[in-house]
């Protein structure tokens, strides 16, 4: 059977709030998912600070490739595909380290740092000097950056992030600027495979926070502060035409540290001044975001304010449709006394990850999830409701970009994540958001944005390499 | 009876150091563990929190694929770092109190498990500050994990744990650190204690 774009459109009919859970189990429709979908949209890569050095390397995943970020001698960052151009193995195994050249293991192929092919073993000998170099180096891939965070595109056609990103940067702004001199992401990535698909996480860290109080009964509540009638009383929910979502709260926690000295109390309430003169009062700040289609996490949320000085960010890798694996970041802002950072590393696994008490219970609810959409057949067939707050949304905001729902409990991001799934799935060409007539001018004042407050992540006139020792 | 430290026959292997402890002291550790165990999957969370000192350290570090040659000893963190666990008493007994609640969904219906405890090896016995004894114990464990129907779960690992002298439970657990022998969670979660 092939799926047409017919076919699609009527799975997904985020206009009356149905879908049909094909999508999330079809094998054809996740085939399609990494050519139109991964091989198209910009895809988080790894933030600055986990390659701080020339030769600092890091591997991830761009849909299911897997890919290599190399920080290069000139301090610029390339990213390249982790498949050697001879047989396909991969040249680099570790999750990270430091390198000056990466050697294929299967028959000795190597590649620089950039991913250009420099010699093949026997070279002169088998190849007679008809081996041409310059056309054998591993795939290249796009990269841009956005205040530390690198990203990137196996579409050269793509635009470019910052108008992929759209007015969400006018979000991101908060959690990625929140004090002077930006972030950094904390060592070590909690990693784990979750049975389901890739979408049911997207979709829930775009903003459902209607699951909350059920899911986490046994941690929200019982174990942490929470009341649900107040996450829908002020929070807000946000559905950008470029498929972003985003639940937020727009007040941050400042105050006092439980054990801690004066220090670190000052620092939680400087940064709370520091970031409402940068960013205004009332600015969006603390929540649960997805960057379409699997980069999210939770801006400044936690219960108490120590914790809520930190952001998570995830990225969640598609491994077949039936499976995903779910990446863990922690990162706070540079400027944090060393005392709270170690804090933080101590507490903030207590919570989310694999073993966080919050976040077990999603995995619950996901696995099972997918071995009813796995195993049924009627299951697959019936179609899921997600018409939660249609109608009450605010399609032009005095102050928010995006569409608006003035409350926290609502699938409109889900509906945008949605909408823009299906635009890149039946498109041919790169899907330019066309339909809103606001969206040039949103784009426009996130660059307007970007030029007025430029966060400098590192001064590449004056990068001095780095011989590593162990090369 | 107890062997002090004094009286314990030292071999210092240069690769592979341990000791001699009597049989008895072997025999009092071994069968720790397997209360330890049992208690687990007998899904009596309170009894087993009570093995816990009330400075317990609870760490499951992250486990890295980094490069032999070049940053080996970077496989197992040595420094502070991101972590599955870094738990004090008090988080400890929050957990206890999630598995006791009806709520916890990845834990109701409670898993069936089976932590199956080896290798048990007593590296180091000393006095502390206090005057008790404390012992440096290592061990291997199997645990398998099924819940409803044919969810299932295997892990594998190490722990490495300091048993400190008590009267009434025979040890107190005063430090416990797990390593767990993947790099990326091979399950939708760790709901079960280790």
């Amino acid at each position: 059977m092939t799926l047409t774009n017919h076919d699609l459109e009527e799975m997904v009919d985020w206009q009356n709030g149905s879908l049909s859970p094909e999508i999330f189990t079809n094998e054809e429709i996740y085939r399609r998912e990494l050519e139109k979908v991964f091989g198209r949209t910009w895809l988080f890569l790894a933030h600055d600070s986990l390659i701080p050095k020339p030769g600092d390397f890091f591997t991830t995943y761009m849909g299911a490739d897997p890919v290599i970020v190399a920080r290069q001698r000139d301090g610029s960052v390339k990213a390249m595909l982790n498949s050697c151009r001879h047989r396909g193995m991969m040249v680099c195994r570790a999750e990270e380290g430091n390198m000056k050249q990466f050697t294929c293991p299967y028959h000795g192929w190597v590649y620089n740092l950039a991913g250009e092919l420099t010699s093949a073993p026997y070279e002169e000998e088998v190849y007679h000097g008809k081996l041409d170099k310059s056309k054998w180096g591993l795939r290249s891939i796009r990269v841009e950056e956005y205040k530390g965070l690198y990203f990137g595109n196996f579409d050269d056609d793509a635009p470019p992030l910052v108008d992929y990103l759209g007015d969400f940067t006018y979000y991101m702004d908060t959690w990625l600027d929140a004090s002077d001199g930006g972030m950094e992401f904390l060592p070590g990535i909690i990693k784990w495979r979750v049975p389901g698909n890739w979408k049911i996480i997207a979709e829930q860290s775009g903003g459902d926070a209607y699951h909350a109080a059920v899911t986490h009964a046994s941690s929200l509540g019982l174990l942490m502060a929470y009341d649900p009638a107040l996450e829908n009383e002020y929070g807000h929910l946000v559905g950008s035409r470029q498929g972003h979502g985003f639940a937020f709260f727009s007040e941050m926690a400042g105050g006092k540290a439980a054990g801690m000295g004066p220090e670190v109390t000052e620092w939680l309430d400087n940064r709370v001044r520091k970031m409402e003169e940068k960013h205004g009062r009332g600015r969006p700040i603390g929540g649960n975001f997805t960057i379409f289609p699997n980069f999210g996490g939770l801006p400044n949320l936690s219960n108490e304010p120590t914790t809520s000085a930190r952001t998570i960010f995830r990225v969640w890798h598609p491994k077949g449709p039936n499976e995903f694996e779910a990446w863990e970041f922690v990162a706070v802002d540079k400027s944090m006394p060393q005392e709270l950072k170690d804090e933080l590393i101590t507490r903030v696994s207590f919570a989310e990850g694999a073993a966080g008490v919050v976040e077990m219970d999603d995995g619950e609810n996901w696995a099972y999830v997918r071995d009813i959409l796995e195993n049924g057949y009627q299951a697959r067939k019936i179609s899921w409701n997600m018409q939660m707050g249609m109608g009450t949304e605010v399609w032009e905001h005095d102050e928010y970009p995006g569409h608006i729902q003035n409350q926290g409990f609502g699938e409109l991001p889900a509906r945008a994540i949605y909408r823009r799934w299906l635009e890149f799935m039946t498109s041919e060409e790169w899907p330019v958001v066309q339909s809103d007539p606001r969206v040039p001018e949103f784009v426009e004042r996130a660059k307007e944005r970007a030029k007025a407050s430029p966060t400098v992540i590192r001064d590449r006139a004056t990068w001095v390499p780095e011989t590593s020792a162990d090369a | 009876m107890t062997l002090s430290y004094e009286e314990t026959a030292v071999h210092q292997d240069e690769a592979f150091p341990y000791i001699h402890v009597s049989p008895e002291l072997q025999h009092q550790v071994t069968q720790f563990y397997y209360h330890e165990a049992r208690l687990l999957d007998e899904w009596r969370w309170s009894k087993w929190l009570a093995l816990f000192a009330q400075d317990i350290r609870y760490w499951m570090p992250l486990r890295r694929n980094r490069l032999r040659t070049r940053s080996f000893d970077q496989e197992i963190p040595t420094r502070i770092g991101m972590s599955h666990m870094d738990e004090n008493h008090h988080e400890l007994s929050m957990r206890v109190k999630q598995l006791e609640s009806s709520t916890h969904w990845s834990e109701q219906p409670p898993s069936r498990t089976r932590h199956v405890v080896s290798n048990v090896w007593v590296e180091q016995v000393e006095t502390n500050d206090d005057g008790i004894e404390e012992l440096s114990v290592r061990t291997y464990f199997i645990v398998y994990r099924n819940r409803s129907e044919v969810d299932v779960d295997v892990w594998a690992g190490q722990r490495q744990d300091v048993l400190r002298r008590d009267p009434e439970t025979g040890f107190k657990i005063a430090n416990r650190t797990i390593l767990l022998d993947q790099n990326v969670i091979l399950s939708k979660n760790l709901s079960i204690p280790f």
